[in-house]
This record gives C-alpha cells, sequence and structure tokens, in this order.
C-alpha cells in the first residue's frame, strides 16, 4: 500500500484522539466514583441500578414506618400495663374490702383508692403517640374518652390504623378503645359500682361478682396485651428483615453502578502509556522528508 | 532523408517535457496539504517515426521516432472508492446525529441520577409513606403537597425539554435544506465550468477536485447518486431517484410548514405530540415530499417525527380512560387517529411515553383521590390538575405531561389532600367521613398504584421508567455503536482514498531529480547537435581555403 505524508499525520492524529477519549472516560469514572453516567454506558446496568435505587428507597421507607410501628405498639403495651396493673390493685382491694372487720371508715379509705385508680385507668386510656389518641380508632384527634359523672364514654370508633411495610404488607397497628377492644367503659364503671358500694353500703358488698368481673377484664386487658407484644415481634422481625435487605441491595447497587478504582486506575495508567506512545511516535512521523537529504 | 536539424526538435521536446513535469511535481508539492487535492501526473509517451516512405530511404531500420509528448495531465483517483466513501459517509452523516440527538435525550432525562424522575417520584411516594402514618400531621402534608409539586415539575421540565429538542431537529433540518441548495448551485455551476474547459480536450483537474470535495460534502447530507455521461455531464440524483443537479441546472429543495390538522391531505401533522411549526422537505417545483433515505437530513427527520410505529399507538391515538377498578364505571377517551408515519425512535417516542406516563399519573391518581375524603370530609377533590379553570379529571387537556401541576385546592390548603377513604367495613361500623382524621386509607390505595395503576401498558410506575431509560439506553448505545462503526468505514475508504490520491513529497522529491536529470540532459543533447551542426556549417568544405 502506497503511503504518503499526509496519511501519516491523519493517522496519528485519529489514534491521539481515541487515545484522549480513553483516558477522558476513565478520568470521567473516577472522579464520579460510577462507571454508569448514562444509561448507554451499560443499559441492562442502568436499569438495573435504577430499580434497585428505588428498591432501596423503599426499603429505607419501611424501616422508618416498621420504627414508628414499633413506638406506637411500644406505648399501646405501656397503657395496657399500666391498666392491667390498675385491675391488679383493684381486685387486692376488693379482697381487702370482703374484711368484716373493716370499719366504714376502711371502706371509704378502700373507695377512695378505688376513684384513684379509675382516674389512672381514664388517663391511660387517654394516651397518645405524637398527638394521637391511640386508643381512639380514626378519631385520633381528640381524647379516646370523656368521663361525665360517674361514667366515662368512649369517643372513638372501630377504626382500624395499618402501617404498610412492605409491597403490599399492612398492618393493623392500633387496639381500639371500644367494644372491639379494651371494654375500657365498662371497667369504669364496674370500679364506679365497686366504689360507690364500698361508700354506700354499710354491708360487706358482693366481692365474688366484682372478683369475677376485674378478672374478667384483667384476662381482657392481659390478650390484648398480649397481642400487641406478639405484633412487636413481628415487626422487629420484619425490620430485622429490611435492615438485611437494606445492606443487600446497597451492596448490589455498589456493584453495578460504582467504578472498580482499581480497575479503573489499571486502565487509566495503560491509557496514559498508550498516549505517551502514541505522542513519542508523532514526534517520529513529523520526521524528515527526502528533502532533508537533497542538498 | 531526415532532416539534419531533427536532433535539435527532439532535443527540444525532452527539454519541454522534464520541464512540465517538474512544474507539475512543484503543483503537486504546493497541494499537497490541500483539502480534496488529488495529485497529477503527465502522461507522456515517445512520438513515433512519420509512415510516409521517402523515394530516397534505403532502409525503414533507419527510422526514428520523433521525441516525447506529454498527452494529458491526468489525475491519479480511483472512482470506485469515491462511490464506496460516499456510500459509507452518507450512514456517518445519519448515524452521527441520531447519535449526538439520543445523547441528548439522555441528558435530559438524567438517569441515574440523584436527581432524575426516578428521585423524584421515590421521594413522592416516600412522603405519601410518612403521611400514611401521621394523617393528620399538617408539617407531613405539607411534605406531601412540595413532593407532589416537585413531581410535576420534573415532569413538565423533561416534556418540555423534549418540545424544545424537536423545534431545535426541524431548525436543523431547514439548515440542512439550505445547506443542500447551495452544494446543488456550486456543482451545477462547476459542471458549467468543468464541461467548458473540457471541450477544448484538456482535464480540468483542479475544477474536478473542487467539485468531488462538494460531492463528499453533499454526501453526508443526504442519499446521492451520482453519474457522469461520456460527454463529461455530470447528474446528480437524490430522493429515490429525483434529479437535484442535471448537468448545468440544479433543482431546489424547499420547506412547507406542516398543518395543524392530523388530515391535512398534503402536509398533515404526524404526531399528535408534534410542537407547532414543523416542516416537510419538498421539491420547490412539484411540491411533493422529497423522500430521504440518508444521511444527516435522513437522521434529523427520523429523530424529529420517530413515533416507534405507525398507526394505533398506545398513548398517541387512543388514550387510556380511567379504569373501571378506580371509577366505578370505566369512562374512555378517543384522539383522531395520527398518521404516525416515521417507525424510528425519535423524540416523539420519548414524548409519547412521558405522556403517556404523566396521563396514567394524572388519571389514577386523580381517580383514587377523588374517592377520598379530606380533613373536613369533602369529598371529588383533584390532587392534579391541567392548570386550567375547566379541569375535567376525566379528560385533561393534552398533552399531559406539558400541563400536569397540582390542583388548586391541594395547592392552597394542605389539608386537602383526601387521605380518609370509609371501605365496607367502617361504613358497616357507621364512621362518617368527618370523624376519621386518623383514617389513612385513601394513602394506603395511592401507594397501591405504585405497584398496580390498572392501565394495560404501564402495569407499574417502576417497570415504566425502567424500560423507558431502557429502551434509550439500547438505542443511544446503538446509535453510538454505529456511529463509530461507520466512522471506521469512512476513515478507512478515506485513507485508502489518500493511499492512491495524496501528493507523497518523497515521490515528487524523486520525481524532481529524474526530470531536473532528464532537463540537464536533453539540455547536453542540445549542446551536442549544437557542436555537430558547428562542425557541419563552420568546418565542412574549408579545406582549400
Amino acid at each position: 500500500m502506497r503511503v504518503t505524508n499526509g496519511m501519516l499525520i491523519t493517522n496519528m492524529m485519529r489514534n491521539y484522539r481515541r487515545n484522549l477519549n480513553r483516558i477522558e472516560d476513565y478520568q470521567n469514572q473516577l472522579a464520579s466514583g460510577k462507571s454508569i453516567r448514562r444509561p448507554s454506558d451499560d443499559p441492562s446496568g442502568a436499569s438495573k441500578a435504577l430499580k434497585l435505587r428505588s428498591d432501596l428507597s423503599m426499603n429505607e421507607q419501611y424501616i422508618k414506618n416498621t420504627d414508628n410501628a414499633l413506638s406506637w405498639l411500644n406505648i399501646t403495651e405501656t397503657a395496657l400495663r399500666d391498666i392491667g396493673d390498675s385491675l391488679q390493685r383493684a381486685r387486692e382491694l376488693t379482697v381487702q374490702a370482703a374484711n368484716e372487720t373493716l370499719t366504714p371508715e376502711n371502706r371509704a379509705e378502700i373507695a377512695n383508692e378505688i376513684e384513684q385508680i379509675q382516674q389512672h385507668i381514664f388517663q391511660v386510656s387517654n394516651s397518645t403517640y405524637a398527638g394521637r389518641h391511640i386508643f381512639a380508632g380514626f378519631r385520633t384527634e381528640a381524647p379516646a374518652f370523656s368521663q361525665g359523672t360517674g361514667a366515662i364514654v368512649f369517643e372513638g370508633n372501630a377504626g382500624e390504623i395499618a402501617f404498610e411495610v412492605g409491597v403490599g404488607n399492612r398492618i393493623a397497628v392500633n387496639v381500639t378503645g371500644g367494644s372491639s377492644g379494651v371494654d375500657i367503659v365498662g371497667l369504669y364503671a364496674t370500679l364506679e359500682d365497686l366504689k360507690n358500694d364500698l361508700r354506700n353500703s354499710v354491708m360487706v358488698p358482693n366481692v365474688d361478682s366484682y372478683l369475677t368481673s376485674i378478672d374478667t377484664f384483667s384476662r381482657q386487658a392481659l390478650a390484648h396485651r398480649s397481642a400487641v407484644g406478639a405484633k412487636s415481634n413481628r415487626f422487629e422481625m420484619i425490620r430485622a428483615r429490611l435492615l438485611d435487605s437494606e445492606v443487600n441491595f446497597t451492596d448490589l447497587l455498589s456493584k453495578t453502578q460504582d467504578a472498580d478504582i482499581a480497575e479503573v486506575v489499571m486502565n487509566l495508567k495503560e491509557a496514559e502509556a498508550v498516549y505517551n506512545a502514541s505522542l513519542a511516535t508523532g514526534a517520529r512521523i513529523i520526521m524528515p522528508t527526502l528533502v532533508d537529504f537533497l542538498r | 532523408m531526415r532532416s539534419a536539424f531533427y536532433g535539435l526538435e527532439i532535443a527540444r521536446k525532452g527539454l519541454r517535457a522534464a520541464q512540465v513535469n517538474l512544474e507539475l511535481s512543484a503543483h503537486n508539492i504546493a497541494n499537497a496539504n490541500t483539502e480534496g487535492f488529488t495529485r497529477q501526473q503527465a502522461i507522456q509517451r515517445a512520438i513515433p517515426p512519420t509512415m510516409a516512405v521517402s523515394l530516397f530511404e534505403t532502409t525503414a531500420a533507419t527510422r526514428i521516432g520523433g521525441g516525447v509528448d506529454i498527452q494529458e495531465i491526468r489525475q491519479i483517483r480511483d472512482g470506485f472508492l469515491d462511490l464506496q466513501f460516499r456510500r459509507e459517509n452518507r450512514g456517518l452523516g445519519e448515524w452521527e446525529v441520531k447519535k449526538n440527538t439520543l445523547s441528548y435525550i439522555e441528558a435530559i432525562f438524567n438517569e441515574p441520577s440523584d436527581s432524575g424522575i426516578s428521585t423524584a417520584i421515590n421521594e413522592f411516594f416516600n412522603s405519601l409513606q410518612a403521611l400514611s402514618m401521621n394523617p393528620e400531621d399538617a408539617t407531613t402534608r405539607a411534605a406531601v403537597q412540595q413532593r407532589t409539586l416537585a413531581l410535576t415539575e420534573t415532569i413538565r421540565d423533561v416534556y418540555i425539554k423534549l418540545e424544545g429538542l424537536q423545534s431545535e431537529l426541524n431548525q436543523n433540518i431547514i439548515f440542512k435544506v439550505q445547506d443542500i441548495n447551495s452544494y446543488a448551485t456550486r456543482i451545477a455551476a462547476l459542471n458549467e465550468q468543468i464541461f467548458n474547459f473540457e471541450v477544448t480536450g484538456r482535464k480540468a483537474n483542479d475544477l474536478r477536485d473542487e467539485r468531488n470535495l462538494l460531492l463528499d460534502g453533499l454526501s453526508k447530507l443526504v442519499d446521492v447518486n451520482i453519474f457522469e455521461d461520456s460527454l463529461g455531464r455530470l447528474r446528480v440524483d437524490m430522493g429515490g431517484g429525483r434529479m437535484l443537479v442535471s448537468h448545468t441546472e440544479s433543482f431546489r429543495l424547499d420547506v412547507v410548514r406542516r398543518s395543524d390538522s392530523l388530515t391535512h391531505p398534503q402536509y398533515p401533522k404526524n404526531n399528535h405530540v408534534d410542537v407547532g411549526g414543523l416542516v416537510d422537505v419538498i421539491w420547490q417545483s412539484s411540491g411533493e415530499i422529497v423522500r430521504i433515505s440518508g444521511g444527516e437530513l435522513k437522521g434529523l427527520i427520523d429523530m424529529r417525527d420517530g413515533i416507534g410505529g405507525t398507526g394505533t399507538l398506545p398513548g398517541e391515538d387512543q388514550f387510556s380512560g380511567v379504569p373501571t377498578e378506580l371509577s366505578g364505571s370505566g369512562i374512555s377517551r378517543f384522539l383522531a387517529a395520527a398518521p404516525n408515519k416515521n417507525d424510528s425512535y425519535g423524540v416523539p417516542y420519548y414524548m409519547r411515553m412521558w405522556n403517556h406516563f404523566a396521563d396514567t399519573l394524572m388519571i389514577t391518581f386523580n381517580a383514587v383521590h377523588r374517592q377520598g375524603y379530606n380533613l373536613a370530609g369533602a369529598t371529588d377533590i383533584n390532587l392534579f390538575s391541567d392548570g386550567t379553570a375547566t379541569f375535567d379529571y376525566s379528560n385533561p387537556r393534552q398533552p399531559v405531561a406539558r400541563f400536569i401541576t397540582i390542583s388548586d385546592e391541594v395547592r392552597n390548603d394542605w389539608n386537602n389532600i383526601a387521605t380518609i377513604f370509609l371501605d365496607d367495613t367502617d361504613i358497616a361500623a357507621g364512621i362518617a367521613p368527618d370523624e376519621a382524621r386518623g383514617n389513612n386509607k385513601n394513602i394506603l390505595r395511592m401507594l397501591d398504584l405504585r405497584h398496580n395503576t390498572f392501565i394495560e401498558d404501564i402495569p407499574n410506575i417502576e417497570t415504566f421508567t425502567k424500560g423507558l431509560i431502557s429502551t434509550l439506553g439500547v438505542a443511544s448505545r446503538q446509535a453510538a455503536d454505529m456511529n463509530h462503526n461507520q466512522e471506521t468505514l469512512t476513515e478507512e475508504m478515506s485513507r485508502r482514498r489518500e493511499s492512491i490520491s495524496s501528493v507523497s513529497i518523497d515521490e515528487e522529491m524523486s520525481a524532481m531529480v529524474r526530470f531536473q536529470h532528464a532537463y540537464n540532459a536533453s539540455a547536453r543533447m542540445l549542446t551536442a547537435i549544437d557542436e555537430m551542426l558547428d562542425v557541419l556549417v563552420n568546418r565542412v568544405g574549408i579545406v582549400g581555403r
């Protein structure tokens, strides 16, 4: 093939350009730390990275959601424990009140303590989480119970609030104070009757029936408490799984879109060497022609 | 019997030939770096002896030729390589344009990044998730309001940039048409000059170089076929065998603005999404649309008009209605059929898909949002709107992607975000909308739309964006690869052309030395004959003096 000076120079320029392009590419990868900067760099990798990013973002949100659900359940559990403890105390007091040696004054004191327990249960039943009344069903903005004379009234409804902790995975977090949940209204009424009996009756009240109903309410509270506990465990497990997924997704994403620095540096060095070589060749190509030897 | 001065004439011709060759080398060297220059060579031939037999000539063996003659100055050029170069150059023009355009579209979508559409979508859904856990809270509502606004802005921004790109491509087409006209005029003018010059029998080498350079340039713009007849008249055909240049006459192209109607008999609007002011390239004389099958002009037209199919296309001719699952009664919307003439994947394809996405988002979210209740217990509230006062959620203004925005209700008061939805259980429990502030069921229903939009060809939002980005990536990659191939091919062709046609300084130097010697030798010959004649004229016959 006939080779002319012009061809040598055109070739040299073309190779310079090509080598510089490669260097630019590697430098971009190093500077951004990403091997995929636009979809055409690696179409399937780019769409995989997109999916992983949105998975990761969803996963992070689900972790937040489980944290929220756990806090909500913790407050519910604390409230139910308080109610359970209060009922325990009320039971002790009731047994004590059955003692026939008690004077009416003694019984009145017991009645006063029962009243305190009532107040406590009323307050605990209006517990809030971030300003929301947890036992009120959907009516979270107002206290779940209001107090009238000798009775409390449930102001909420049976609404079930669910949190999403996975795609399509929704778990109700609230226990309502209405008839479907813990029957606080009935509980309060029973204690009210007991209190009034202790105050008004000269006789020892019918302790057995009170004990039976207190035990029923205790069991109810305990049942809900263990349900809440079981739910908490479930959220804990979901949370652990989500945290695992986060690690996996992050790892996968990094493998998909991050540049392997060591490899890129090696490639860059190699490209630099080639570039230097092409410069050196260039110096030789713009070499003397026959002109220089014709004198 | 030959003349005694015959040798002088031969030597003179030798001198002349050497001189011409030296001058030709000088011309070649002077143009060594001229673009498009083809090296020239003098074709010389020995002059045969005269055939006339003289009465006094005893034998034919003593006949001698008449020296040397320069027959023509010839270009060293291979027409076949020109043909190949121009064919590959046409492909290069087309793919270069496509590569650049698709690469620009990639920049518009800006994925994968932390500021692209997928981030906007993720943040929008995450804010909804946060709201689902705290539907009464003002700050969480404000966050949803802002994320919704940000999402619509991102959608509009991408769409408006795509529209801008389509307009730019259109403008570029107009420029290229002017370029082609200018090429045609110049080629026709050169044809005339070359023809007039060559009538005398000489070759118009340098004018031909100029014309070849123009033809090379033209071959990158459009698909051209070039013919030269035996008389040296050149014809340039393009667009399915129509003449662009016929010898000294050129036929002009023109552009005509397309009608805004999809059914215009001659120049209809091609696609629903097209911006206004697009032009068709026509023959000025007949008004017929030029059929272009290659070159930059084809690249530009494909990118400007390509909608990824012809006939009825999802999100183009027939928009999805409001799905029955969401509205209770399916609401259909139909648009008039568009011509959709170009099935390449150009800017309109991405506009169509983007608009379809925006449309789906608006229709489905509004349908769900309207079924929910705001904090005050009101219902039938839109989340998105097209920005008009007469907004109809079941038939928004098209293209949705250009107009989509947050509804006025939600923009003015975040309490209007309809978080509350009463399902059958709630209704059975006798719960009224205005006493259910803690209800988050409508948010959960909106979150469901992420994974199921109920619209046939957009099964879910993630798959859609992922699919669009990967289609774009593959197309852009392919264009870049094709462009690279064409570059390599044209480079190879032009290398081979250079190998034959370009000036080699070394060769010219050797030629110079060769012809310098030839010149010297002919001059020496002249001296020898001169001496010979001197003897004959001045010394012969003076013995007796």
